[in-house]
């Protein structure tokens, strides 16, 4: 039986390129997948772009040394910082857009929460001033008669916020329900408000909270967080 | 019997082999990527190059945001999406560029001789494809860096428009509500009595930093006005009913 043997040789360059490739290759992806996991993309690509980066400059100096020509060299050279510039530019102005388009998507989800909030509360809350004082003013119904009239079932607790299409994360809840003065406290279950530390009515942490108090006076509000 | 075999074009053999190692990575990565794509339901396009990482990144970014604004949990990347992201670094700032400096400058070394021009062949076929993605991600980056410029500015100054907006409809909600408990109180609380007539707006709500606020009222009616503070040809009106309802809301300039 004939053995046949195949002698590869490999040209000076092409192993050169190889190695730089492999060290390339090995460097880039080490630095993206040893970098801390985060629900983000950024983390690891930031990393593996440092990397990338430090690769593109060590190669630059070993591709562009002597005895190449002063002009090649220096073209070369300019063309490549230029690159390097304009992507490390837009890279970092992409993360930067996409962030803030995506803080001003929740800040879009907080405007519209708040106004739910204030459209459906002060809406309970009018109605029942307005109820009290169209029975003129020595009615002998109570502030809280007239509440629990137009809200029936409603004890202290109660969640007054009607749910639309699988909505559940509005609450409104009754938290105080005096003769003369009712109590809600209105939250959003996952919108966040301006502090982060907030412990909201339900012990969440953080969360969009508002709280409207009705008395015979007219009704005050507070932006809890 | 053993037979030695010599051949000198083994090199770019080579590198023929790693073209087509890299083509079908590539090839492997988008095919998956693309049917994995069509697997999960995203509410964000897809994006159409893998030339750029950030792109598949940013995505990623606005997807969480979206499934965040639904009230969501945030998910980890896929390995799809790694992968993508982690090919299309590799392709543009290692593989390419290391196969087209490097080849240039070996190119620059060794100048053709006009007796000897050197053969077409697949190494030269791998390394004007390397030189040619190396090209045209360079060239790319500049309107590609010029034109998401504008677009940010573009998108910035809208957003500008649309948060100011946001604010004054917010601040006209306050002021009906402010005008509507007017007109159900009593005059020894300071209401109207069933009247909008004397309502004016109080201090603190007639001027913000959103807009200036200016009231037209009527016994059951109150017609409210905005106008934009930083936005000048911005502004809204709005009637205000007797029974609190806002109705008849109209939007002039940018507003609209």
């Amino acid at each position: 039986m004939e053995k046949s043997t195949v002698t590869i040789e490999i040209r000076q360059e092409v192993s050169v390129t190889l190695l730089w490739i492999v060290a390339g290759v090995v460097l880039v992806s080490a630095a993206f997948l040893l970098a801390p996991r985060s629900s983000e993309l950024w983390t690891a690509l930031n990393y593996a772009g440092v990397a990338a980066a430090l690769y593109m400059i060590a190669l630059l100096l070993y591709a562009l040394r002597k005895p190449l020509a002063p002009k090649h060299r220096l073209w070369m050279g300019i063309a490549a910082i230029v690159v390097i510039a304009l992507t490390a530019f837009t890279w970092v102005r992409m993360e930067s857009q996409v962030r803030w388009q995506a803080e001003t998507l929740m800040r879009i989800r907080g405007v519209i929460g708040r106004g739910i909030i204030q459209n459906e509360v002060s809406n309970i809350m009018l109605r029942t001033l307005d109820e009290f004082y169209r029975n003129g003013p020595h009615a002998t119904e109570t502030l809280a008669d007239v509440f629990r009239k137009q809200n029936p079932g409603t004890a202290l607790g109660s969640n007054l916020h009607k749910y639309q299409g699988g909505d559940a994360s509005l609450q409104i809840i009754v938290t105080k329900m005096d003769p003369g003065l009712i109590e809600v406290v209105s939250q959003e279950t996952f919108v966040p408000g301006r502090d982060p530390y907030f412990k909201n009515y339900h012990g969440q942490l953080g969360m969009i909270q508002e709280k409207y108090v009705l008395t015979s006076r007219g009704m005050t509000h507070v932006n809890e967080n | 019997m053993s037979t030695k075999t010599e051949n000198h074009e083994l090199s770019r053999r080579f590198l023929w082999q790693i073209g087509l190692v890299t083509l079908i990575v590539i090839a492997a990565v988008v095919y998956t990527n693309r049917y994995l794509t069509s697997e999960r339901s995203s509410p964000v396009a897809d994006t159409q190059t893998i030339m750029f990482p950030w792109l598949v990144a940013g995505r990623h970014t606005i997807e969480n945001a979206l499934y965040a604004f639904s009230g969501n949990g945030l998910q980890e990347p896929k390995i799809p999406e790694l992968a993508r992201a982690l090919t299309a670094l590799l392709v543009s700032s290692v593989i390419c560029p290391t196969v087209f400096l490097l080849g240039w400058r070996w190119r620059r070394l060794t100048p053709l001789s006009g007796e000897n021009p050197r053969p077409l062949s697949l190494s030269i076929s791998f390394y004007g494809l390397c030189a040619a993605v190396t090209l045209y991600s360079s060239v790319a980056m500049i309107p590609v860096s010029y034109y998401g410029e504008v677009v940010r500015t573009s998108l910035r100054a809208a957003q500008a428009v649309q948060s100011n907006r946001d604010s004054v409809i917010s601040e006209v909600n306050t002021i009906a509500i402010n005008a509507f408990q007017y007109y159900i109180l009593p005059t020894e609380l300071g209401g109207g009595d069933r009247s909008y007539e004397e309502y004016i707006i109080p201090q603190g709500l007639s001027k913000t930093s959103a807009a200036r606020y200016s009231v037209a009222p009527s016994r059951k009616e109150v017609m409210i006005r905005a106008a934009s503070a930083p936005f000048e040809d911005c502004s809204v009106e709005v009637r205000l009913d007797s029974t609190g309802r806002l109705w008849q809301w109209t939007y002039s300039g940018r507003y609209r």
